[in-house]
């Protein structure tokens, strides 16, 4: 048999030693876990014996227990160590005197209290009489070696020394706190969000008996989800068990509706725990159905039904008002309304209506019931339902159950007659309904396009125009702001219906507009306008015609064809170009070079045309982008001003360049430099930028020393100039100038480092940085081809650096060009470099040609485990650690693990790559920053 | 072949067991110049720095074995057989590229010294913490505000610890036994799981290393101490280790593995036979206690040199206040009331009597 023995060192005890004697004894060391509130404990065993040693950091004391057979261990322990047994400990703290021994030995006495195989009762009858003692240096020792101690005695001890001692009294209550916790077993049941953990103590209290368990249990657990169906029924238990048959009721019609949720998303044979479940619930309710209801169970029903309704558990609503339907006739009125609402129960309404007749929230749901099968006695509810409101009468108190509960506005009664009278084809009451709508809810869409639709069917065509305007308005302020919204875009449509009515007034200039945004909108008010009366007197007209038959020369204003909209177009496509917004920028620049040709402005044409080559020539597909720049190049004729052609030209000869052709794109820049002097003179800013394509090309056919300097020429050129600061000068001058130096300086940087000259390299990098910071000081960004460059020639410098002093150098630089934009708290920017840096690898397979598609499903791919792709990808940073980067946000970011597959699927549907990463970046910065906050 | 490796480059069981792949001139030299980049990289103290630099410098990688990853981020450690021209008749083994090259594990230029050094380090078995037999908890005064800037430091700089590491709830490697690589799932529960803290602990940190399979722990205490619990298997590096405390006036056991030691380069050291000396000495008796009582918290010991303090200090109210504090932290309540009494009169004995106080902390009533 085994016996356990426990003993206490008086003198301090080496843990090697205790381990070297348990080595010695054949005992292996099985748990060793570190400091834990104070207690330092390791034990050893072998098959018959267990040995722990626990340092007592209160006391200061090493407490040794022993579990064998026979005593021969804990004997050879006790001569080994000088130990003495509870017994002397408690004679030796009974013998104490003065101050320091009386305390000293309370804490001697309070360490066996560790020990959890024995009933510690004379220890603590000892610790409960020393509550009392003169001294209160010991009355407070021995109350804080008691405070974790709830057992009945102690609670009487510190009661009674609360009457003499007014400091035990706070003490004493949390005591008799504590034990009724215990009673009830909750003591241990600390605050978690674990569910699993949480329903296992509900149903541990119901097993027991211990029914506090249950309420704490599964109030914690309904924080955090309120329709949890096995919390639900657990619940249902204790309110049954507690005398409140009405409640468990209620709460079970809950659970039930929470089952049948639950088992819509499970596979059908996934359903046993819901089966068993249900099987629970009807047991319980079998019971309860004749049981009278409890007092005061209507604020309790009232309380549970508006936290499920304020939850949005609309289920939950209806299955208890269901189950409370019949026993609690009280609120029968209530009962009928929200079993009634919740699936349009005409029946369930009707009774409500019924008894409640005074209630517009009862006419207003029992309308909308009626709606699909009788329109008539529903606008009759409706009305009804308005005149109440308006009215303003003290309700009855049927009513006042249904109106607590749910109140109804004015408006939302609106919002259903509005469209129900239009929908009548009853205009000009639909018409006045609208009015009364925007009014109160300026964010109804649907409330102003009937107001202005109904004017035209109404034959009010002037008046329909104007509220037209109005309602494209609102709809902008709807659908361009901060919220989200669903279905389609009316405008369109509004454009179209302002389209007929406008022509049937006789307004065709405008008419015409308004359909020319209705078709570029939507293609399908081409047809429409085509076979729609209203545009009778349009059908012949020739305009008209193009516009219907998509011409896209049609859909495009007179007022978008000046030469001042085109070239405000191609402005904004060069400040997004350089903002790095590549497809906006794409997409100006297309319109731009359409709309000069259409316009007739041959010159923004060709400037509109090169900026696309450009564009694509450096982010897109490079072959495609020459195409563009040989077209231009052969738009250009004698009366081409110069400065277009030097744009022209030059950008071409970058083309060349970057599709291999080096004599031809020489040729190209010499050319463009030539004009440049010619026109602009010598010192000209823009001449710095054929120097330095000049300097590239030069460099890529191996005569360094004559690239460097042709750049070195560029760079005291551009200086010079930005030196001089001229303030008339337009600010996309400076930005060119910016941009050119930042790539002058990084291209020196490259060829000092091939030279092996690192201090050189790094001062030419240090410049670039420099220059693109002054670019992003005037809101500027470089392109992300360059950036990309220029990190690279940073992370090759810190790489090769010649010793740690310079290779820091070098890194700190390389963290400015990385942190370009960026926040400047660590947290942040952190964050943001991780997604910067994806989306440069994206822009940099996208410029190798790699599709959308590809990069979505390899990510995707990659998200499953670097397993999942190919060997080759593996190795690569983004890819094969993928998962891990997007396992650390989501450990962090709940959301983010639906979020992250979610969003790439999206774009693999979609093709929105980039739109995915933006999301996701978003996600977690407001993570970031919330955690900062 | 190099007359330093011939032997071991011609010994074809040799090379199955390591799976080697000899390395040309011109690819050691490649190696060489990679492992310099990253070096530049890698902060220490100058000396120590220029030190292995120079050993970089004039080594000579021959061959390549085989590769260990961190099991997240799959970070890739390989094994590198070195020759150092001015030593010959040995051969150093690189377990990272990024590991301090004083630390490569050193052999006689023969299979069985060889494959006896790295014995301890090819095991992939990862024992649980009871099994590892050897110890080393040293205190660390470091300048260091929180445990995510030492995280960041292991995981940026000091690539042979695995990136699986866990909070202060986990009296042991949650990790071990978890297989294969794993999916974005997976590593976001698993994340989730071992980060998880006791709030009846230190906050702390355990890691494991790629090679040797050893533990490291560490803990976060007051007045800026930090303490680096280490268990593992004895790996048998005397050589390397008698000359890293030669060169750093530290006294590590000598059996502890290469990959741990590593760990412990940077910033000071206070072992327990440091404390020891300063103990026989009398000196800096605060110091002592916070080192005293990171190194051994709870300790029946610590709690009689505290003791033992507390009559050294004298009246020393701040000297006091500190020992009240350590006192407080690590839960050593009978020294609190030795401090209460001794302190009698002062500001010091009045805060004492509050906390100490049976209404003190008390949870509000519900």
């Amino acid at each position: 048999m085994t016996e356990t023995t426990l003993w206490v060192a008086h003198a301090p005890v080496e843990r090697a030693d205790v381990a070297a004697f348990a080595d010695a004894r054949g005992l292996n060391p099985v748990g060793d876990p570190p400091w834990t509130g104070g207690v330092r404990q390791s034990t050893w065993a072998n098959d018959e014996v267990q040995l722990t040693f626990a340092a007592h950091a209160p006391s200061g004391k090493g407490l040794f227990v022993v579990a064998a057979a026979g005593e021969d261990l804990a004997e050879a322990l006790r001569d080994r160590f000088s130990l003495s047994s509870p017994d002397e400990v408690l004679a030796a703290a009974a013998e104490a005197e003065g101050r320091a021994e009386l305390v000293a030995s309370a804490y001697s006495v309070g360490a066996l209290l560790l020990a959890t195989h024995r009933d510690p009762q004379a220890e603590v009858a000892f610790l409960c009489e020393r509550l009392t003692h003169d001294d209160r240096h010991v009355r407070f020792a021995a109350a804080r070696i008691l405070r974790g101690w709830p057992r009945p005695e102690v609670v009487a001890a510190m009661r009674r020394a609360a009457e003499t001692h007014d400091e035990m009294r706070a003490l004493a209550e949390h005591l008799e706190r504590q034990r009724r916790a215990a009673e009830a077993g909750t003591i241990d049941d600390h605050p978690t969000d674990d569910w699993q953990e949480l329903i296992r103590r509900a149903r541990a209290g119901l097993e027991e008996g211990k029914l506090a368990r249950i309420e704490r249990a599964t109030d914690m657990l309904f924080e955090e989800r309120l329709d949890h169906p096995e919390g639900l029924v657990l619940r249902a238990h204790f309110h049954a068990l507690t005398g409140q048959p009405m409640l468990a009721l209620g709460l079970a019609g809950a659970a039930r509706e929470a089952i049948a949720d639950e088992a819509e998303v499970r596979d059908d044979d996934d359903t046993d725990d819901l089966e068993a479940l249900t099987a629970e619930l009807q047991a319980l309710t079998d019971d309860l159905v004749q049981a009278t209801p409890e007092e005061g169970v209507e604020d309790a029903v009232r309380s549970w039904l508006g936290r499920f309704d304020d939850d949005g558990a609309e289920g939950e609503v209806y299955g208890m008002a269901r189950a409370l339907l019949e026993p609690l006739k009280d609120l029968r009125p209530l009962m009928c309304f929200l079993s009634g609402r919740y699936d349009d129960d005409v029946e369930q309404l009707a009774e409500a209506v019924a008894l409640a007749p005074d209630s517009p929230s009862a006419r207003r749901a029992y309308g909308v019931a009626l709606q699909e099968t009788s329109p008539e006695k529903a606008e009759v509810e409706l009305r009804e339902a308005l005149r109440l409101l308006e009215q303003k009468a003290e309700p009855s108190a049927a009513a006042e159950q249904i109106e607590r509960f749910e109140p109804t506005m004015h408006g939302e009664v609106l919002e259903l007659l509005t469209p129900m009278v239009y929908e009548q084809q009853r205009y000009e009451e639909a018409g006045e309904l609208a009015d009364a709508l925007v009014e109160v809810h300026p964010d109804s869409a649907i409330a102003w396009q009937i107001r202005a639709n109904a004017r035209t069917f109404s034959g009010r065509h002037r008046e329909a125009a104007d509220l037209y305007l109005e309602t494209l308005e609102a709809l902008d302020a709807i659908f361009d702001g901060d919220g989200i919204m669903f279905g389609e875009d009316p405008r369109p449509s509004m454009h179209f219906n302002r389209a007929c009515v406008l022509s049937k007034i006789g307004a065709r200039d405008e008419s015409l507009d308004e359909l020319r945004h209705a078709v570029r909108a939507d293609a399908q008010w081409a047809e429409r306008a085509v076979e729609d009366d209203y545009f009778g007197v349009l059908l012949e007209d020739e305009t008209f015609k193009r516009i219907v038959a998509r011409e896209p020369r049609a859909l495009v204003s007179e007022a978008e064809l000046e030469e001042g909209a085109v070239a405000a177009r191609l402005e904004r496509a060069h400040g997004l170009s350089h903002r790095g917004d590549v497809e906006a920028a794409l997409e100006e620049a297309e319109a731009a070079a359409q709309h000069a040709l259409w316009g007739g402005h041959d010159n923004l044409a060709l400037r509109a045309s090169t900026l696309r080559g450009r564009i694509m020539v450096l982010e897109r597909d490079r072959g495609a982008g020459l195409e563009l720049l040989e077209r231009a190049v052969a738009g250009l004729g004698p009366d081409t001003p110069p400065e277009v052609r030097i744009e022209v030209v030059h950008t071409y000869g970058l083309g060349l360049q970057v599709n291999g052709r080096l004599d031809d794109a020489e040729a190209a820049y010499q050319q463009a430099l030539e004009a440049r002097r010619a026109h602009s003179g010598e010192g000209h800013p823009l001449l710095a930028k054929a120097l330095g394509d000049l300097a590239n090309l030069a460099s890529l056919k191996g005569d360094d020393a004559a690239g460097e300097r042709l750049r070195r020429e560029a760079v005291a050129l551009l200086e010079a100039h930005l030196e001089a600061e001229d303030e008339e000068e337009a600010a996309e001058v400076r930005v060119e100038a910016l941009t050119d130096l930042a790539t002058l300086r990084a291209n020196l940087g490259h060829l000092a480092l091939r030279a092996d000259a690192w201090t050189a390299a790094l001062g030419e990098a240090t410049e670039a940085v420099g220059a693109v910071e002054g670019l992003l000081a005037m809101g500027y960004h470089h392109g992300v081809a360059f950036m990309d460059n220029l990190a690279g020639l940073l992370n090759e410098l810190t790489r090769v650096a010649p010793d740690e002093p310079s290779a820091r150098a070098a890194a700190a630089v390389e963290m400015r060009v990385e942190g370009i934009g960026l926040d400047t708290r660590p947290e942040v920017r952190e964050e943001q470099v991780f997604w910067r840096r994806l989306r440069r690898f994206v822009a940099r397979l996208r410029r190798e040609g790699v599709s959308d598609e590809v990069l979505t499903e390899t990510f995707t791919q990659a998200l499953r485990g670097p397993e999942h792709l190919p060997e080759a990808l593996r190795a690569v940073p983004e890819l094969g650690g993928f998962a891990h980067a997007l396992a650390q946000r989501a450990a962090v970011v709940p959301t983010f693990l639906i979020l992250a597959p979610m969003a790439l699927e999206t774009a693999r549907a979609d093709g929105r790559l980039d739109d995915a990463l933006e999301q996701l970046e978003g996600l977690c910065l407001s993570y970031v920053l919330e955690g900062l906050e | 072949m190099s007359d330093l490796t011939s032997a071991l480059q011609s010994d074809d069981e040799l090379t199955r067991m390591l799976e080697l792949q000899w390395l040309s001139e011109e690819e050691g030299a490649a190696v060489r110049q990679d492992w310099l980049a990253v070096w530049n990289q890698v902060p220490f103290d100058e000396a120590f720095h220029q030190r292995c630099r120079q050993r970089l410098e004039r080594c000579r990688p021959v061959a390549v074995g085989p590769v260990r990853h961190r099991r997240l981020d799959q970070t890739e450690n390989r094994l590198t057989l070195v020759v150092d021209p001015s030593v010959p008749g040995e051969v150093f083994v690189s377990l990272s590229h990024a590991m301090p090259s004083l630390l490569w594990v050193v052999a006689d230029n023969n299979r069985t010294a060889l494959l006896e050094a790295l014995a301890p380090y090819l095991d992939p078995e990862r024992p649980a913490a009871v099994e590892l037999t050897g110890a080393l908890r040293v205190v660390k005064p470091l300048d260091v505000e929180a445990l995510s800037q030492l995280d960041d430091a292991i995981r940026g700089l000091e690539l042979w610890v695995d990136d699986t590491s866990w909070g202060s709830a986990f009296d042991d490697d949650p990790w071990r036994g978890v297989e294969g690589p794993l999916g974005m799932l997976d590593q976001t529960r698993l994340l989730r799981e071992a980060a998880a803290d006791d709030p009846d602990r230190f906050v702390a940190r355990g890691y494991r290393t790629l090679w040797s399979g050893g533990i490291l722990r560490i803990e976060q205490h007051p007045m800026g101490m930090w303490v680096f619990d280490m268990r593992y298997r004895p790996a048998g590096d005397a050589r390397v280790i008698a000359g890293l405390n030669d060169l750093l006036g530290t006294r590590w056991p000598e059996d502890i593995p290469v990959d741990l030691a590593a760990s412990l380069l940077r910033g000071g050291v206070i072992d327990d036979r440091l404390l020891a000396e300063l103990e026989a000495k009398g000196e800096a008796p605060l110091d002592r206690a916070a080192a005293r009582c990171g190194m051994a918290p709870a300790e029946t010991g610590t709690a009689a040199t505290l003791a033992r303090i507390i009559d050294e200090v004298g009246d020393d109210e701040d000297a006091l206040a500190t020992l009240a504090n350590l006192a407080s932290r690590y839960r050593h309540e009978a020294l609190l009331f030795k401090l209460w009494d001794k302190a009698e009169g002062t500001p010091l004995a009045d805060d004492l009597e509050r906390f100490l106080s049976p209404e003190a902390d008390l949870p509000e009533a519900p």
